[in-house]
């Protein structure tokens, strides 16, 4: 792409998928995370879970060999290293567009055991549906030789495709429902025509499945596990390539239980949770799912007996790994790599050299000062007057005002907070400066105060400012860049249009377009699976929070732009659970485990707006201190004054709401 | 049409047009039978009381003239339950009418949409009309709340192989609530993506299709997007652009009907027909419908604006 025609958004498309072209996607696709997710690549069952935006569908797509055949064709290396795991083939099926949460519409068996049934045919359906996904697998990346090689496809395996469809075909697993198959695509023929009978008998195209597949239903994991042992005996695969199936959207399995009698739902999460405890060298699932969607105890088809975490499948938690913390700060370099990488894209000269790009585009953040200076402007901050304050302390809080609007307003909530006694004017005591810990806590509600007080929206800008925003989500991050390049496209006059980096510092161009993205977000929750009562909740606690930091002059609650429920209580009262975790996995909310400052009370759960929301509700996007302490029924009050279906005085909880009855929620408890 | 006995399967709502298009057969002594699907809501609604109050009120229009004294019987179902009920009760319902008016009016994409399939097929009917009557005006604030996961709309999950690798295409009308179309441009990789403006709409409706215009341009690029202007009452022509969109373009594509109800007529009848090799439905299915949708009646001169679209004619499907 050159830069002779007008200059573009790199940021004008929110999402990298394979629509684009493979140079495009391998030039645009980021696989930073892959260092820190590497045991996604290694052989073991993994449950990847993230919330939305997370980069979750990035990952799993790196297991699609149609990335693999991009990277080929694009005549770029694949992310991962042959020797670090890059040797795979990967087969998969998505339980929302496969069609396979269509089992349980239509009764298949009668009687009591129909749930049973069903998740039988469930079973048997995602067999046939991964066998023939390999198959398909097999077959794109046959036609890229160098992407077939790169997978650990062994060359020549083209010539014994048939050979191999028909020992297959013939195999004990499919209890003779493949015999007389001779051909590679004769098999996918016949696989095929199993799905498609199952979809004619939910589609109603046919009064019954037909005794072929009732007659022959295979078992859970087991004809993947035989297809992937072939694959290497017979030589098409080598012995150290691995084989990645994905299940994707495992999470839209806990929604059956409202849509349907019987309770589907945990019988087929329980196949599912079968062909991972196969335990199966030849095999690794891949699941990936919201957070929240996998259970405690995930029950295995047909038993008693639950999934074992490490002995079983590991949980690879993109949230948890990508989330700032004392030790780790993976996402900054990782959406400095996503910028560069679109930047380059769009024509811009970028070098190699990541670390400090998003910086060099939009410069630093305004430090608190610079912020408070902004909000006053040009009209004078005035102290209010308290009677309890002397005149040398109103004087010096008029002195300092001039000074630093800033320290003032700091000034001020200290003296409500701590009195007169320890302040003496003459000697210059300032310990609203002086107390480093006092203040770093409190700064940003003084700023929120101060631009209250002076009729001014708060500002955002600066790489600082976005990358916090961002709350470790990458769609956020190229979200805001978007919008902050949309505005810097409006306000210029004749944006640069040289391949030169362009220099985005005007504050207020990208405070607009930072806005703009908050707002999207915000509308954006209305668009997602019960939307509309998540953002009620959302605007109720965000105008909550907004005024507990606004009325707070003694700046006593810093940390209010977050409330903490007890973990015991909580757990106890699944409908308000699920809705928060539900909240969380769709990115609303950020929640934490933390210890109570209470002796001896049990451990809480912290819950907050998801940063992007800040400049929305202007509320500070940083946790400071504690957060409000609140119970059951004060979020229970907060959910009901909003207008939340459910929580309204005289409604009944839903049926999946209720207390489970001797079955365990397809939901985990989300205690960590 | 020559005056037939007709039976009709309308939707016991809480919109004063539900009966409109029942209310006029029964005034012209065309009307043999009715049965209403009668939708109990899902628990937790916050309109409950009020859905009942208006409920009560339509189930009063049963009792006075024209309509009171005929066979009209109601069919109980939830909005979220197990599709084979919906099937069944259709069923119930076809057998032994050879002359049917299906009322869409108030009846949720996820019922109609099945129950229309399955009248297609039956065997034995001679007529089907659907009908649609148009309202006054529509509620100010949000028509529906809570959208659901993106899924096939019943019996309309792909009959064809899915294409690999983003090759299937989108179809999606729009119109006042469109978030859901949002949501499936978010979860897959649909290309092209065609938007089927209506046109003309009236002013909150033209509003409401920028609105998405801009709010779907940041999620991908507006390069794939491909406008195309569609009637807002005119089946035959809307499906005559859908049947040349998809035919012959060698791909497969998903259709989200989120636009006025002919349209997505249009679109169902499409792909329970000449495109089931090639058409998937996909919809976001509400949870809770707002109790005052509509209100009113439109009426013109003539009378009440109901549109009648006859779909088979004396054994003959017309969109086949």
């Amino acid at each position: 792409m050159t830069m002779d025609a007008a200059p573009i958004n790199p940021f004008d498309s929110l999402y990298v998928t394979e629509t684009i072209d493979p140079e495009s996607f391998v030039s645009v696709f980021s696989p930073f995370i892959v260092h820190d997710t590497s045991s996604l690549f290694q052989a073991g069952n993994v449950v990847l879970v993230g919330t939305q935006g997370s980069g979750k569908s990035m990952l799993l797509s790196l297991l699609k060999p149609e990335t693999r055949v991009a990277y080929a064709r694009a005549e770029q290396a694949f992310p991962i290293e042959p020797e670090a795991g890059g040797r795979f083939i990967g087969a998969g099926v998505n339980l929302t567009r496969s069609g396979a949460i269509d089992f349980g519409q239509r009764p298949i068996a009668d009687g009591p055991d129909n749930a049973d049934a069903a998740a039988a045919y469930f079973g048997d359906f995602l067999n046939y549906w991964i066998v023939e996904d390999l198959l398909l697998t097999l077959r794109i990346l046959l036609d890229c030789p160098a992407a077939a090689d790169g997978a650990g496809v062994v060359p020549g395996a083209e010539d014994h495709l048939d050979e191999f469809a028909s020992e297959l075909a013939r195999e004990d697993c499919w209890l003779g429902a493949l015999d007389g198959t001779s051909s590679f695509a004769g098999l996918i023929d016949r696989l095929r025509a199993r799905i498609t009978g199952y979809r004619n008998f939910f589609n109603y195209n046919s009064e019954t499945l037909g005794s072929e597949i009732s007659r022959h239903k295979t078992s859970a994991g087991e004809p993947i596990s035989v297809s992937a042992g072939l694959l290497r005996s017979r030589g098409l695969l080598r012995d150290d390539a691995n084989l990645f199936v994905r299940i994707d959207q495992y999470e839209e399995l806990g929604r059956l239980d409202e849509w349907q009698e019987l309770d589907y739902a945990e019988g087929f999460a329980s196949v599912i949770h079968k062909m991972l405890g196969l335990r199966d060298p030849r095999v690794s699932y891949r699941i990936g799912t919201r957070r929240h969607a996998w259970p405690e105890s995930p029950r295995m088809q047909g038993t008693t007996a639950v999934l074992e975490e490490l002995r079983n499948f590991k949980i690879v938690d993109l949230d948890d790994i990508l989330m700032p913390s004392e030790h780790r700060r993976s996402f900054p370099k990782f959406a400095e790599d996503v910028f560069r990488r679109r930047l380059r894209w769009a024509g811009y000269r970028v070098g190699t050299e990541t670390q400090g790009i998003v910086r060099e585009v939009f410069g630093p953040s305004p430090r608190p000062n610079e912020r408070a200076d902004i909000y006053v402007g040009s009209r004078r901050y005035i102290p209010p007057k308290a009677s309890e304050w002397p005149e040398e302390i109103q004087t010096l809080l008029m002195r300092t005002a001039e000074q630093s609007p800033l320290d003032c307003v700091l000034a001020e909530a200290y003296l409500r907070q701590r009195g007169t006694e320890d302040i003496d004017p003459a000697a210059g005591s300032q310990p609203w400066i002086d107390r480093q810990w006092w203040r770093k806590e409190r700064t940003a509600q003084a700023l929120l105060q101060l631009a209250a007080r002076q009729r001014q929206r708060m500002i955002w800008c600066g790489a600082e400012d976005v990358l916090a925003l961002s709350g470790a989500n990458i769609l956020v991050f190229v979200s805001l860049c978007q919008s902050i390049w949309d505005a810097y496209l409006r306000a210029e006059e004749s944006p640069q249009s040289s391949s030169a980096l362009p220099s985005i510092r005007d504050r207020y161009v990208q405070d607009e377009g930072i806005y703009q993205a908050s707002r999207y977000w915000h509308r954006k929750v209305r668009t997602d699976p019960d939307g509309d009562s998540r953002l009620r909740f959302v605007d109720h606690v965000g105008q909550l929070f907004r005024e507990w930091l606004r009325v707070d002059t003694r700046m006593s609650y810093p940390g209010h732009n977050g409330f903490s429920l007890d973990g015991a209580e909580l757990r106890a009262d699944k409908q308000l659970r699920e809705f928060l975790q539900q909240a969380a996995s769709y990115g609303v909310l950020v929640d934490r485990s933390h210890s109570t400052r209470n002796r001896g009370g049990n451990r809480r759960h912290k819950w907050y707006l998801a940063p992007i929301y800040s400049p929305y509700f202007q509320i500070p996007a940083s946790h400071v201190k504690e957060p409000k302490y609140v119970g059951i029924a004060d979020l229970r009050k907060w959910l009901a004054e909003a207008g939340v279906p459910g929580f309204l005085p005289g409604s009944r909880p839903g049926r999946r709401d209720r207390e489970d009855e001797g079955q365990e929620s397809l939901f985990g408890t989300g205690e960590d | 049409m020559a005056p037939r006995d007709w039976h009709v399967v309308s939707c016991l709502g809480t919109e004063e047009r539900c009966f409109a298009a029942m209310t006029q057969l029964a005034t012209r002594g065309q009307l043999d039978r009715a049965t209403l699907v009668n939708i109990v809501e899902p628990e937790g609604h916050p309109g409950a009381s009020e859905i009942k109050r208006l409920k009560e009120d339509r189930e009063r229009e049963l009792t006075v003239p024209p309509l009171s004294g005929l066979p009209i019987e109601l069919s109980a179902h939830a909005l979220l339950e197990p599709y084979h009920k919906i099937v069944e009760a259709t069923r119930a319902a076809a057998k032994g009418s050879a002359h049917l008016w299906l009322d869409i009016t108030a009846l949720p994409k996820r019922f109609f949409f099945p129950m229309l399939k399955i009248l297609l097929r039956t065997e034995g009917l001679e007529d089907l009309v659907v009908t649609y009557s148009m309202a006054e005006s529509y509620a100010d604030g949000d028509l529906h709340q809570d959208i659901q996961s993106p899924e096939f709309l019943p019996l309309f999950a792909p009959d064809f192989r899915e294409q690999r690798g983003g090759a299937e295409g989108l179809i999606a009308s729009i119109g006042f609530e469109s978030s859901g179309v949002i949501q499936i441009l978010d979860q897959s990789d649909y290309a092209p993506v065609t938007v089927l403006f209506s046109y003309p709409a009236p002013p909150p409706f033209f509003g409401r299709n920028w609105d998405f215009v801009r709010y779907a341009a940041k999620s991908i690029a507006v390069g794939q997007l491909d406008f195309q202007g569609v009637s807002v009452i005119d089946v035959p022509s809307v499906f005559d652009v859908l049947a040349t969109k998809m035919a012959g373009a060698g791909k497969s594509y998903i259709c989200a009907p989120y636009g006025p109800k002919p349209v997505s007529l249009a679109m169902c009848l499409y792909a329970a027909g000449p495109g089931a090799d090639r058409a998937a439905v996909m919809y976001t299915q509400p949870k809770y419908y707002n109790p005052s949708y509509s209100s009113g009646v439109l009426s013109d001169e003539a009378g009440s604006v109901i549109y009648a679209y006859p779909v088979v004619l004396n054994g003959v499907n017309r969109y086949d």
